[in-house]
C-alpha cells in the first residue's frame, strides 16, 4: 500500500496553526489529551528518580546518626527513662546505617494501663455513634481503630508476658521501616510525578519538601510511640503500629502528591476547556 | 508448617492479588497519558443515521423526567429516525402523568411504555419495553441524566461497526459543589472513566456498559439473551453476554452526559451496596465462563475481565488482609527483623496504596480540573466507607443468590432536582 | 513538666502531619475548583462551526462600528473589542479588488468585493470574502470564510479552517490545516494536504460525479460461508483470516478476526469488519461501512457507502465514489490518501494528516 500521506509542512506554520485569535493557545479536548513519551521526559524520570534513589539511600547512615543525636537529647525532656542504642544494618558491604532505638520496656499492662486504654477505647466507641451521619467516615475511622483496640484488649487478656515486640526492637523496626519508604519516596514519584509535564524545578522541590518532611517526622513518630507505649503500656502498640505507623507516611505523601499534581505544568490544560475564538 | 505459616501464606496471597490491581491501576494509568487514544467513532459527523429508540426507564421519577425528555427532545439527530421511549413501572407519583404530557405533545417522538404488571426493577423493564420495539439501537439513559443535543449521535456512531454491541459514554458530576462527598465522587468519577474506561479502550480489553448513558444493538441484545430480569446490574450482566459472544463494547470518552451523584453519605453507601451486589452476581456467573478463555477472546482481555468482575470483591480481601496482617502481628512474625520483608511491607503501603490516588490525579489533570487534586487526602474517607460498605454487601447472601421469582427491586440513587424536571 | 513537653512534642508533630494537608483543607473550605466540568456541547464532528462562529462574530462587531467607520468607503481602524481589521468596500468598476492595505496582513479582512489576490501574502487573521475570492500562489491564511467561491493557487497554506459557501477549489501542493469545508463542492488539487474536509461533494482531480448509486446486477453467486464462521446476531462471523471471491455477493454484516479481502466486482449488501487489513478490489460495491482496526485499501472504481473507518491507514484509489449526494458519509483514518479521481460525499477526516496523490 503506498503510503503517499504526511503532510506538506510550510515553513514557520506550526506556532501559528495553534495559536487563538487574540494570542491564547488552542488545546485539545480533555478527552484527546495526553502526553508523549518523548526521550527527554523518560531521561529527567529516570535520572531523577534514580539520583533521588542513590542519593537519598547514600544519606541514610548520616540521617541514622542525627536521629540518634535528636534521641539522645530529647528522651530527659520528654521523661523517658531510656538510653539509646544503635542496631547496625548491613547492606551488602556497601552501607552500614546506624539505627537508633530506645533501651525500654514497653510494660505489660497494669489495672491502670486497662482502666486508661479501655476507657478510651469505650469513648471512643460510644463518640462514633453520636457524630451526625455527614461524619461518616469519621466514625468508621473510629470504629475501625476502637476494632483494632478491642483485639490488642482481648489479647492482652487472654495472654501472660511477655509481649512479643519489646519496645527496643519494636521502636527499630519503625524507624527502618519509615526510612525505607523515605527511600522509595523518589522511585515512586518517578512513576507517578516526574512523567507529567512540570518544570524541573517543581518537581525538585516537591522531592525536596516531601524528603524533608518525612525525614523530620520519623524521629517525631518514633518518639511519640515510645512515649505512648512506656507510660499507656503495650496495650497501645498495635493499635499504633497499624493506624498511626507506616499509614501516616502515606497520608503524607498522598497530601503533598496531591498539592503537586494541582500546580500548573507546561503542556497540559491549566483549567478545564473554556470558550476561545478559534 | 505452623498455624502462623498459613496466617503468614494467606497474608501473602492477600497481597499478591492486591498487588494485581496495583499494577493493573498503574498500566492503566500510563497507557491514558501516554497511549495511543483510541476514539475511531468520534469523528463520524455524516452518515446513514439508524434508527433509534432512546429508552428511559422510571420508577417515581417525577423529579427529573421532565428534564430528561426536554434534553433528548433537543437531540440533534433526524427526528424521523428517533423516538423517546420513557418506561413507567408502576410509578406512584406524577412521573405518569409527566410522559403522557409530553406524549400528547410531541406524538410519535415520544412514546410511553406503561408497565402494571411484570417483575420489577430496570432490567425486568427495560426487557419488556425494547421487546415491543424493532428499532436497531437502543439507547438507555437513567431519568436523571442530562443529555447533550449531540450526544444522541456520537452514542450512535460507533454502531456503523457491526462487531459494536454495546457503547458507552462518559458521566459527569454536575452537582459536585453540593458537600465534600460530591466532590469525592467527581474525583472518582474522573478517575473511573477519563482513565480507567478509556484506558481499557485503548488497549482492547473491556470497557463497560453502565446503562446510563449509552446503547446497545438489538440485535446484539438478542444474540446474547436479552436483558436479565434477575440481575441487580443488568448493565454489567449484558457487557459479558456480548463480550463472550463475540460482540464489541466501546467507550467513548468524549460522549459526556451530566448525571447526579449520591450528596450524603447513607445515600453513596445505599448505591455501592447495589453496584457490589449486581457485580458480584456477574462475578458468579461469567468468571467461570471467561476462565474457559474463549477462543475469539485475548489472554488479556480474560484476565481484564476477571479482574474487572473482581473489583467489588476486592475490599472484602483487603479486610481478610487486615485482620491476617493483625493476626499475624500477634502471633509475632519477626517482621523487624527481616530488611527484606521490611521493604516490602513498605512499598507495599506506598505503592500498593497509591495506585488510586495516581489514577484519580491523572485523570483530574488530563481534565484541566488541577485544583481540585488538591482534595486527594480526602479520598481516603471515600475509600474508607467503600471498604465496608461494599464487604457488607458482599458478605450478605443477596449478593452470592438470584434474586428469585419476585425479581429484583427498584433501586436507584435519590435525587435532588426540583419537582417537574427543573433541570437545573 | 515532661508530660507538658510530651504534649509540646506531640502538637508539634500534629501541626508537622497537618502541614500538607494545608491546601486540602483550604480547596475544602474555600473552594478554586467546583465547577462541573463544562460539557462543551459542540461536536467535534461539525466540521463548519468555527466559520459559524466568525461570521457571527464579525456582524454583530461591523454593526457596532461608528457610523462613519460604516459610510461606504473603505476602514481601516478597530472593533469595538480592539481587534484590527481593514474593511474593503470599494473596487475599481468591474474589476476586483487586486491590492489591499500595507497592514491588512495583520488585521481581519472583510471583502465586500470579488478578490484576485496577487499571492505570497501572510494573513495572520482571519479574511471574510463576501464575493468571489481568489487567492494568489504561496499564500497563507489563518481563516477564510467565502460567501461564495473561493480558489486557493497553488501552495497556499490555511492554519486554522475555510468555508465556502460555493465552490472550493484549492490548487496544487496547498496544505490545509484544521477544517475545510464548503456548501456545493470542493477540488482538491495533487498534493493537497489536509486534515478534515467536509462539503457535499469532494472531488480530487478530475474525479466525476455519479449521481446515485450503480446498479445491481441481475444475478451475482452468494459467498459460501467459510467452515470457522457463525451467526452472531445479523453478522456472520469469521475467526480467521476471510476472502470474499470476485464477483459474489454476500447479504448481510460480516465480521473477521483477521485480514479481509473483497474481490473484484464483488457486492456486500451490508457492512464488514477486520481486525486485520482490509482490501477492496476494483469494481466492489459495500452497500455499508467498513471498519478495520488496521489498514483499508479501497481500489479503483470501487463504491462504498460508508462510514469507512480505519484506525491506521486509509487510501482510496482512482475513480472509487464514497456515499452518495443524497446520503453522504464519513471517512476517517490516522492518515488518508486520495488518489486523482475520487470522490467523497460528506466528509474526510485525517486524525494524523492526509494527502491526495500526485
Amino acid at each position: 500500500m503506498s503510503s503517499g500521506t504526511g503532510s506538506a509542512k510550510a515553513p514557520g506554520v506550526s506556532p501559528l496553526r495553534f495559536r487563538g485569535a487574540q494570542g491564547g493557545v488552542i488545546r485539545k479536548h480533555r478527552a484527546m489529551v495526553g502526553l508523549r513519551w518523548t526521550p527527554g521526559r523518560v531521561a529527567r524520570a529516570v535520572s531523577l528518580s534514580l539520583l533521588g534513589f542513590i542519593g537519598v539511600f547514600a544519606a541514610l547512615p548520616l540521617l541514622g546518626r542525627l536521629y540518634a543525636i535528636f534521641f539522645e537529647e530529647v528522651v530527659w525532656w520528654v521523661g523517658l527513662p531510656a538510653g539509646v542504642s544503635l542496631l547496625e544494618i548491613h547492606v551488602g558491604s556497601l552501607l552500614t546505617i546506624g539505627i537508633p532505638y530506645f533501651r525500654l520496656e514497653g510494660p505489660w499492662p497494669g489495672t491502670g494501663h486497662w482502666l486508661m486504654v479501655g476507657g478510651a477505647t469505650a469513648a471512643l466507641f460510644l463518640v462514633s455513634f453520636v457524630l451526625p451521619d455527614r461524619f461518616l467516615p469519621a466514625k468508621y475511622f473510629l470504629r475501625f481503630l476502637v476494632m483494632i483496640q478491642t483485639v490488642s484488649l482481648g489479647y492482652f487478656a487472654l495472654t501472660t508476658p511477655p509481649f512479643l515486640y519489646p519496645l527496643p526492637g519494636y521502636s527499630a523496626g519503625l524507624l527502618t521501616a519509615g526510612m525505607a519508604v523515605l527511600v522509595l519516596v523518589p522511585l515512586v514519584l518517578g512513576l507517578s510525578f516526574y512523567i507529567f509535564d512540570h518544570t524541573f524545578g517543581q518537581q525538585l522541590a516537591l522531592t525536596a519538601m516531601l524528603l524533608v518532611h518525612l525525614a523530620v517526622f520519623l524521629p517525631l513518630q518514633v518518639l511519640i510511640h515510645a512515649w505512648l507505649i512506656h507510660n499507656l503500656s503495650a496495650l497501645v502498640q498495635p493499635t499504633l503500629f497499624f493506624i498511626f505507623g507506616l499509614l501516616l507516611q502515606v497520608l503524607v505523601f498522598v497530601a503533598f502528591y496531591g498539592w503537586g499534581m494541582s500546580w500548573q505544568g507546561t503542556e497540559l490544560p491549566a483549567s478545564p476547556a473554556s470558550e476561545r475564538r478559534p | 508448617m505452623t498455624p502462623r505459616d498459613v496466617v503468614a501464606i494467606g497474608l501473602w496471597i492477600v497481597v499478591a492479588i492486591l498487588v494485581i490491581y496495583t499494577i493493573r491501576h498503574y498500566i492503566f494509568t500510563l497507557n491514558r497519558v501516554f497511549g495511543r487514544h483510541r476514539q475511531p467513532y468520534v469523528d463520524i459527523g455524516v452518515g446513514a443515521w439508524p434508527q433509534v429508540a432512546v429508552f428511559v426507564p422510571c420508577h417515581n421519577e417525577e423529579k427529573v423526567i421532565g428534564g430528561m425528555l426536554e434534553a433528548l427532545l433537543a437531540a440533534d439527530y433526524p427526528h424521523d429516525q428517533y423516538y423517546i421511549v420513557p418506561i413507567n413501572d408502576r410509578s406512584a407519583d406524577g412521573t405518569a402523568r409527566i410522559i403522557d404530557d409530553y406524549a400528547a405533545r410531541y406524538p410519535g417522538r415520544v412514546r410511553p411504555y406503561h408497565r402494571t404488571a411484570g417483575k420489577p426493577g430496570k432490567a425486568a423493564a427495560l426487557k419488556d419495553a425494547t421487546g415491543h420495539c424493532d428499532a436497531p439501537i437502543f439507547l438507555v439513559f437513567d431519568a436523571d441524566y442530562l443529555p447533550g443535543p449531540n450526544l444522541v449521535r456520537q452514542l450512535v456512531a460507533p454502531f456503523f461497526d457491526p462487531e459494536v454491541g454495546a457503547v458507552m459514554g462518559r458521566v459527569v458530576p454536575h452537582n459536585l459543589n453540593r458537600s465534600l462527598l460530591t466532590r469525592l465522587l467527581d474525583l472518582e468519577r474522573s478517575g473511573g472513566y477519563q482513565v480507567d474506561q478509556q484506558a481499557r479502550m485503548n488497549l482492547r480489553l473491556i470497557p463497560q456498559y453502565g446503562g446510563t448513558v449509552g446503547g446497545v444493538r438489538r440485535s446484539a441484545l438478542l444474540d446474547a439473551g436479552d436483558w436479565n430480569e434477575d440481575s441487580l446490574a443488568e448493565d454489567t450482566d449484558i457487557t459479558y453476554r456480548l463480550i463472550l459472544r463475540g460482540w464489541d463494547v466501546v467507550y467513548q470518552n468524549r460522549s459526556e452526559c451530566y448525571e447526579e451523584v449520591p450528596e450524603n453519605w447513607p445515600t453513596r453507601i445505599r448505591q455501592v451496596q447495589r453496584w457490589t451486589r449486581g457485580h458480584n452476581q456477574c462475578l458468579k456467573r461469567y468468571a467461570p465462563r471467561l476462565l474457559r478463555f474463549p477462543r475469539h477472546m485475548r489472554v488479556a482481555q480474560v484476565i481484564d475481565g476477571v479482574l474487572l468482575l473482581g473489583v467489588f470483591a476486592v475490599a472484602p480481601v483487603l479486610i481478610v488482609g487486615w485482620g491476617l496482617a493483625t493476626a499475624l502481628f500477634f502471633m509475632g512474625y519477626p517482621v523487624s527483623q527481616s530488611l527484606l520483608v521490611l521493604f516490602a511491607v513498605a512499598s507495599y503501603s506506598t505503592l500498593g496504596n497509591f495506585a488510586a490516588f495516581f489514577e484519580v490525579a491523572t485523570a483530574a489533570r488530563l481534565d484541566g480540573s488541577r485544583r481540585r487534586i488538591r482534595l486527594l487526602p480526602f479520598l481516603s474517607f471515600g475509600f474508607l466507607v467503600n471498604l465496608l460498605a461494599v464487604s457488607r454487601a458482599t458478605i450478605s447472601r443477596t449478593s452470592w443468590r438470584d434474586p428469585g421469582k419476585s425479581g429484583p427491586t427498584w433501586e436507584k440513587t435519590e435525587r435532588y432536582r426540583a419537582k417537574g424536571g427543573n433541570a437545573a | 513538666m515532661t508530660v507538658l513537653s510530651f504534649v509540646g512534642v506531640l502538637a508539634f508533630t500534629i501541626l508537622w502531619v497537618v502541614l500538607p494537608l494545608l491546601p486540602a483543607l483550604r480547596e475544602l473550605y474555600a473552594p478554586s475548583d467546583v465547577e462541573p466540568l463544562s460539557m462543551v456541547g459542540r461536536d467535534n464532528a461539525d466540521i463548519a462551526r468555527f466559520s459559524r462562529h466568525f461570521r457571527d462574530y464579525i456582524q454583530a462587531n461591523l454593526k457596532r462600528l461608528p457610523p462613519d467607520a460604516r459610510s461606504g468607503t473603505d476602514f481601516i481602524g478597530k472593533l469595538p473589542d480592539g481587534t484590527g481589521i481593514v474593511h474593503v468596500v470599494t473596487a475599481a468598476e468591474g474589476h476586483p479588488v487586486a491590492e489591499l492595505p500595507a497592514d491588512a496582513q495583520q488585521r481581519i479582512v472583510v471583502l465586500e468585493q470579488s478578490a484576485e489576490l496577487p499571492g505570497r501574502e501572510q494573513f495572520q487573521q482571519e479574511l471574510w470574502a463576501r464575493k468571489e475570492l481568489a487567492g494568489g500562489p504561496g499564500a497563507s491564511y489563518r481563516a477564510i470564510l467565502g460567501e461564495r467561491s473561493v480558489s486557493l493557487a497553488d501552495g497556499s497554506v490555511v492554519l486554522r479552517w475555510l468555508h465556502s459557501v460555493g465552490t472550493l477549489t484549492i490548487g496544487d501542493r496547498a496544505h490545509l490545516y484544521g477544517r475545510c469545508s464548503s456548501e456545493a463542492r470542493i477540488r482538491l488539487g495533487r498534493l493537497v494536504g489536509f486534515d478534515r474536509l467536509g462539503a457535499p461533494s469532494i472531488i480530487v482531480g478530475s474525479g466525476s460525479e455519479i449521481v446515485g448509486r450503480p446498479p445491481v446486477p441481475e444475478s451475482m453467486p452468494a459467498f459460501e460461508r467459510p467452515e470457522r464462521a457463525r451467526d452472531m446476531g445479523d453478522a456472520i462471523r469469521v475467526e480467521e483470516d476471510c476472502v470474499v471471491p470476485a464477483g459474489v455477493l454476500v447479504t448481510g454484516n460480516l465480521v473477521v478476526a483477521g485480514s479481509l479481502q473483497i474481490g473484484i466486482g464483488a457486492r456486500i449488501e451490508g457492512s464488514v469488519k477486520a481486525h486485520g487489513e482490509i482490501q477492496v478490489a476494483s469494481g466492489a460495491v459495500v452497500v455499508g461501512s467498513v471498519v478495520s482496526r488496521k489498514a483499508i485499501a479501497i481500489g479503483q472504481k470501487c463504491w462504498v457507502r460508508g462510514p469507512i473507518i480505519s484506525e491506521e491507514q486509509l487510501r482510496l484509489a482512482r475513480g472509487t465514489m464514497i456515499g452518495t449526494v443524497e446520503s453522504p458519509t464519513t471517512i476517517v483514518g490516522r492518515t488518508v490518501a486520495l488518489a486523482l479521481g475520487t470522490t467523497v460525499h460528506g466528509q474526510v477526516i485525517a486524525e494524523e494528516g492526509g494527502q491526495t496523490e500526485d
